[in-house]
Parts: structure tokens; sequence; C-alpha cells
């Protein structure tokens, strides 16, 4: 944990918004919208993960450390509050249309967080485990953290040809209210 | 003028958040109605490029602690009868919702309780699904074998009815200390006590033998029943020697509005022996 001082939000929100000059309305935008964006909470998804062209019969893994083509997302919300993190993760790629399948599974380091937009020097965690951690302690619009997600696909070797997709059910809640 | 305030923020939030592939914002994080008022908006924004399909549910849960003092929140799909849901009386308009990119979406959170319901606070969470709209990607015409994956998201955020006096307060045990590499685990048993739940904040102080303090932390806690938690502390730039260790536990929150937090006396504790190494 870290230092905190911020000022009580309510207040100086109906404060702000009180003031009538037009100096004093831009003013008052800028600093409300830091207010509702301290406030609020959201996950936002930036980039799938994207395997491209795999090899039948080759699997292949998405390092979300090192890889650009790793999955990536952001959590805004309250400086410093802390999180809980969720995955669902699938353990199958379904081939649209068509019956065809392809495994996916998710290790122990197929997923990295870090409270700036840095990949390279994010901390691995297990998504199949709920994570813990902290929004960065700074103001809109970097009260940010970032995750990233890798995965191993398994294509068999008569894989069938085609796009195969899955999806990856992230839940983010404040572990304090 | 507390009517225009959630509206005009809303709108305003468009304007710091980054532009990004899929996102629903939801505020407040945390909802407050009660019996006089038994209703409560929720506003929902798409900050991102992509339109979204989002949709609305309730379901109890509270935040819980494990054996290894970690906090998450416990999901509960069918809460036994003896505990205070209002997940199944809870309704938003609209349930669904599909926002376009950069629309905001006003949802209006109803409450319905059941006739003769005790006085007492009662509690749910929110849970807000969103999905790209974007089709699914056509079979390539070729005999390449490509893969991919979605994200779902979903932002959970907590619903709080309350009806009558209410009171609210907590005990504190076992207050202790565990020193582990550049962290200083503090430990405690949080009981709460009246007939709310404990919103509030902890604040831990570590002082030299001469009461000055060199570093300090603070985060909200929410204590529903019991928590056996454990707070890791940095001691990252903090000198090896003797500390004091004092906790205050507090309903101080900046980030629940005043009017929504109950009141209890603050805790007090101080450990006159702890040694950083």
């Amino acid at each position: 944990m870290g230092r905190r001082r911020l000022v009580p939000l309510g207040g100086l929100v109906l404060a702000l918004l009180a003031r009538p000059s037009p100096t004093a309305a831009q003013q008052a935008s800028i600093n409300a919208s830091a207010q509702v964006s301290i406030i609020a909470l959201s996950i936002a998804g930036t980039q799938d993960l994207d395997f491209g062209t795999v090899a039948s019969g080759t699997p292949m893994t998405i390092d979300p450390r090192t890889s650009v083509s790793a999955g990536r997302f952001q959590i805004n919300g309250f400086p410093f509050g802390q999180f809980q993190l969720t995955f669902t993760l699938p353990a199958l790629l379904q081939r649209f249309p068509g019956p065809a399948t392809m495994p996916i599974s998710f290790g122990a380091t197929a997923a990295c967080g870090r409270t700036t937009n840095v990949q390279a020097t994010c901390g691995y965690f297990n998504p199949a485990n709920p994570f813990l951690g902290r929004i960065r302690l700074a103001f809109p619009p970097n009260n940010n953290y970032f995750v990233w997600v890798g995965a191993t696909v398994s294509p068999g070797v008569a894989q069938a040809p085609g796009v195969y997709q899955g999806a990856i059910t992230a839940t983010v809640a404040y572990t304090g209210n | 003028m507390r009517r225009l305030v959630p509206p005009l923020l809303a709108a305003l939030a468009l304007a710091l958040w980054p532009i990004v592939a899929d996102a629903v914002l939801v505020a407040p994080h945390a909802l407050f109605i009660n019996a006089r008022e038994p209703s409560g908006e929720v506003f929902l924004v798409n900050p991102s490029d992509a339109t979204e399909e989002v949709t609305l549910e309730f379901q109890f849960g509270y935040p819980a602690t494990d054996s290894l003092g970690e906090v998450g929140l416990a999901l509960i799909p069918e809460p036994a009868p003896d505990q205070p849901s209002a997940a199944a009386w809870l309704r938003a308009f609209p349930r669904r919702v599909r926002l376009e990119p950069g629309q905001r979406q006003r949802v209006r959170i109803l409450a319905t309780p059941p006739a003769g319901l005790p006085d007492g606070e009662y509690w749910s969470r929110l849970i807000v699904t969103s999905r790209s709209a974007r089709p699914p990607v056509a079979v390539s015409g070729d005999s390449a074998v490509q893969a991919g994956i979605t994200f779902e998201l979903r932002t959970i955020t907590s619903v709080t009815f309350r009806q009558g006096p209410l009171t609210t307060g907590v005990r504190l045990d076992g207050f202790r200390t565990a020193l582990r590499p550049d962290t200083l685990d503090a430990w405690v048993d949080l009981t709460r006590e009246g007939t709310a739940a404990y919103l509030g904040s902890v604040r831990f102080e570590l002082r030299e033998p001469s009461g000055r303090a060199v570093k300090t932390w603070q985060t909200p806690i929410a204590v529903y029943y019991q928590q056996h938690r454990r707070f890791a502390l940095p001691l990252d730039s903090v000198t090896p020697g003797p500390y004091q260790l004092h906790l205050l536990v507090s309903t101080a929150r900046e980030d629940i509005g005043a009017e929504h937090v109950l009141p209890a006396e603050p805790i007090e504790r101080l450990l006159a022996a702890v040694e950083v190494r």
C-alpha cells in the first residue's frame, strides 16, 4: 500500500459545478471529469489475443510479457483502490461456423499485470486464480491497471482450416465496498 | 442540483477517457437506495470506438477473506433465506442496452421489497457485462488455420438498500505483524457490529520510538460479517530498526458520499515493538 491524499469527492464536485464564469466552468469540467473518472469503475479491452495463422500439429504459445499479440485490457478506477480480477477461461476454441474445435490452455504465467503500460516489466500471475491488484495512485487518465493475457493453442495434425475463436470473461470488482 | 450532477459527470467522463477497443464505464461504484426513495440511477458510458451490447443483472455478494487473509468478492447465486439479499427484488430499467461509441445511458435501479420486510440493510451486486457487437469473423477462404480470443468484460459494483434506523461498528481483535523481505504484514480480525455493513478505512502509521511517523498506508475496507485480514505494507525506503505500528480504523471514506457512510467510533491500536530488519 502507499500514501494517499485525496480531497473529498462529492463536495468538490458540487463546489466546482456551482461556479459560474466561463473560465471556471471549463475548469469545473476538467475537474469534474477527473472526479467521475475516479469514482467510476471500468474494464476496457484494448487488444484481442491473436494467434494469427498457426501450423497444424504444432502448439503455439503467446507470452503475455513478450508478445505483441498478447491480449490486453486496462482497468480504470479509484486511485489506489484494490480490485479483484477473475477470469473465465475457455478450454476449446470453436470454428465458426461448424463443429470443429481447437484446444487452448492457460499456464501459471499466462497473465501479466502492471500499473503502467509497460508490458516488458509486468508481473506474471495465474489467470486461473483470482488476482488482487491496486489501481495506480494517480489522477485521471493515469488511474489505471494494465493486464496482458497469453495462452497456448494446440492445433491437431489434421486440423480443419478456418478461423477458431473463443472468449475470455474478465470480471473486475472493488474489494472495499 | 444533486440530480444534475451524475448525468453531467457521465457526459464529462468521455473527455478524459482513453479511446479503447471495448469498454463500458459504470458509475457510481456503490449505489445506496432506501425505503423512502426506493430507486437510484447508474450511468453507463461507452468510451470505446466500438458498439457494445450491455446486460445488467443482480446477484447477492460481499467482500470476504480467505485463510491467507486475502480479500475477494464472494458471489452467492442462491443465498440462504436468512441472508440479507436484495438481488431478487431489484430491477434495472433497461436491463439490456446497445451502446454506440461515445454514447451514455442512464439506468434506473428500482427496489420492490416484499411487504413486511424487517428494518435492516440488504445487499446486492450489480453485474454489468459488455460484449462487442462486432459480427463473428467469417471462415477464411484458403486452407489456413487461424486462432484468436476476444474478451467479454464484466464490472461488478454494489447496491445497498436501507430500511429503518441502522447502526454499524466493528470489533478489532488479533492485531499482530509478521515480517517478510521488504514487506510488513499486519493481521487484524474484524467483526462487524450493529445492523449494517461497516464501510470505512484502515490507516497504518509506522513510527519511530520517538513517535515520529516515517510511513503511512491507508486503504478502504468493507466488513459485512467477519474478516481475517492481512494487509501487506511495503517497506521500501524504511531503514532497519525498532518501530511502533499505529492502526486507526474509522469510517473515513473518500470514494463514497458522506451521506451514505454510517458513523461509528474510530478504533486505535498501537504495537509498541515492531522490528524492521
